[in-house]
């Protein structure tokens, strides 16, 4: 074995990494070489070295880490109650009062088509555009007072807003009365 | 469950029986949704991981975020790890990955600095008597260091300067151990030559030459 060779066994040798027969081998070698004496000389000094700063503690100031990386891993359970329902009842419940909701709805008469319409507007209101309105029908109405504009049938039940057709005369205008 | 303030440390729930918790049950019960067995990994670890990347950045408060962020990602990579391998090895994989990652940045960077603590232009301490000795063992090695290849410092550093075994290395740094052994050796070569070297500088050596302590350990 060449000095070459033993170049990488004398640097385990310092460091007593070397399996003894190894060791043997490099320690006859050097006993018989004076430059891997003087190779294994420096090595031992560097190595002496580095060991000496090896042993020096490194100072590790401050306190544990983990209140910090508690916070980061489960920030859900720093300083928060745990929830003592599952993940899934919120989503649940939103879920059973959409269908309550739905199944009230559609149980009332107005989304029902066959239900009676409610009474916003008067059954009996119609417009005849062909029919021939005589201005004297309608001079006897008197204004309504919540001043609502209408077309409406004269002489017949009122069912819409405001009061029902009075007996003062109204002296208005056109075909049109104010109800 | 346990709450810890900042300043206290807790093995609670390592214990059972008077018998320590195997790092492989703690893993176990993390998986399981317990998270004071994280903590009981955390502070079983944490000093000595600091410590250890401490050995690369030489910063206290960088070593700590770093090996924070170590044990952060440790936790989300736990479903990654194999339970019939060692927690050990493979925590100390990502904190020194993180800490080599933080220097090949800042190298990039150009913010890197030989002298980032001793500082060679650093301006003398009139209350010390010699400045030169200032320059002490500790930040010689470090520089030297330095100068060697990324894949053999970090070697170096865990065997010599952490006592980490060739076998704990070789897990860290996940390779073969004769591989790790081979490294060590080229290491150890390079780190000696360069130390030689840097006694032969004129200038190193004076900043030695009242330093006795030094000089006797040497002879």
């Amino acid at each position: 074995m060449s000095c070459h060779d033993f170049q990488h066994k004398l640097a385990l040798l310092v460091g007593e990494e070397l399996e003894v027969d190894e060791a043997i081998a490099a320690r006859r070698h050097t006993a018989q070489c004076p430059a891997c004496r003087e190779t294994l000389k420096q090595l031992s000094e560097s190595w002496t070295a580095l060991r000496a700063v090896g042993e020096t503690p490194t100072e590790v100031k401050g306190g544990s880490l983990w209140p910090r990386v508690r916070a980061q891993v489960f920030p859900a359970t720093v300083g928060r109650p745990q929830r003592d329902y599952p993940s899934w009842m919120p989503t649940a419940t939103l879920a059973a009062a959409c269908v309550a909701l739905l199944i009230f709805v559609g149980s009332t008469p107005m989304l029902d088509n066959h239900a009676e319409t409610a009474s916003f507007v008067d059954p009996s209101f119609q417009l005849n555009l062909d029919e021939t309105v005589d201005p004297a029908m309608y001079r006897n109405r008197a204004p309504v007072p919540g001043g609502m504009w209408s077309l409406s049938t004269v002489g017949q039940e009122h069912h819409g807003f405001g009061s029902p057709p009075s007996a003062v005369q109204h002296a208005g205008f056109g075909g049109f009365n104010e109800l | 469950m346990i709450l810890m303030s900042n300043n206290e440390t807790s093995t609670a729930g390592l214990e059972e029986s008077g018998v320590t918790l195997s790092d492989a049950r703690l893993v176990e019960d993390v998986r399981r949704g317990d998270h004071d067995a994280y903590g009981g990994l955390v502070t079983r670890y944490e000093r000595r991981l600091i410590g250890v990347i401490l050995r690369f950045v030489h910063d206290t408060e960088l070593a700590r975020d770093l090996a924070q962020e170590t044990f952060l990602r440790a936790f989300e990579r736990l479903d990654q790890f194999d339970p019939s391998r060692r927690f050990g090895p493979w925590l100390f994989r990502i904190g020194v990955n993180l800490a080599l990652d933080y220097l090949r940045r800042k190298k990039r960077r150009g913010l890197t600095s030989l002298f980032s603590e001793a500082g060679s232009d650093k301006s003398p301490d009139p209350s010390t008597a010699d400045p030169r000795n200032e320059i002490d063992l500790r930040q010689e090695v470090q520089f030297v260091l330095e100068q060697i290849p990324e894949k053999y410092r970090t070697v170096l550093i865990l065997r010599d300067l952490e006592n980490f075994s060739t076998s704990e290395i070789a897990a860290i740094e996940n390779r073969k151990e004769a591989t790790i052994r081979w490294r060590l050796a080229e290491a150890r070569s390079r780190f000696q030559k360069l130390w030689v070297k840097r006694n032969l500088n004129p200038d190193v050596v004076d900043s030695y030459l009242g330093d006795e302590e030094f000089t006797d350990e040497l002879s």
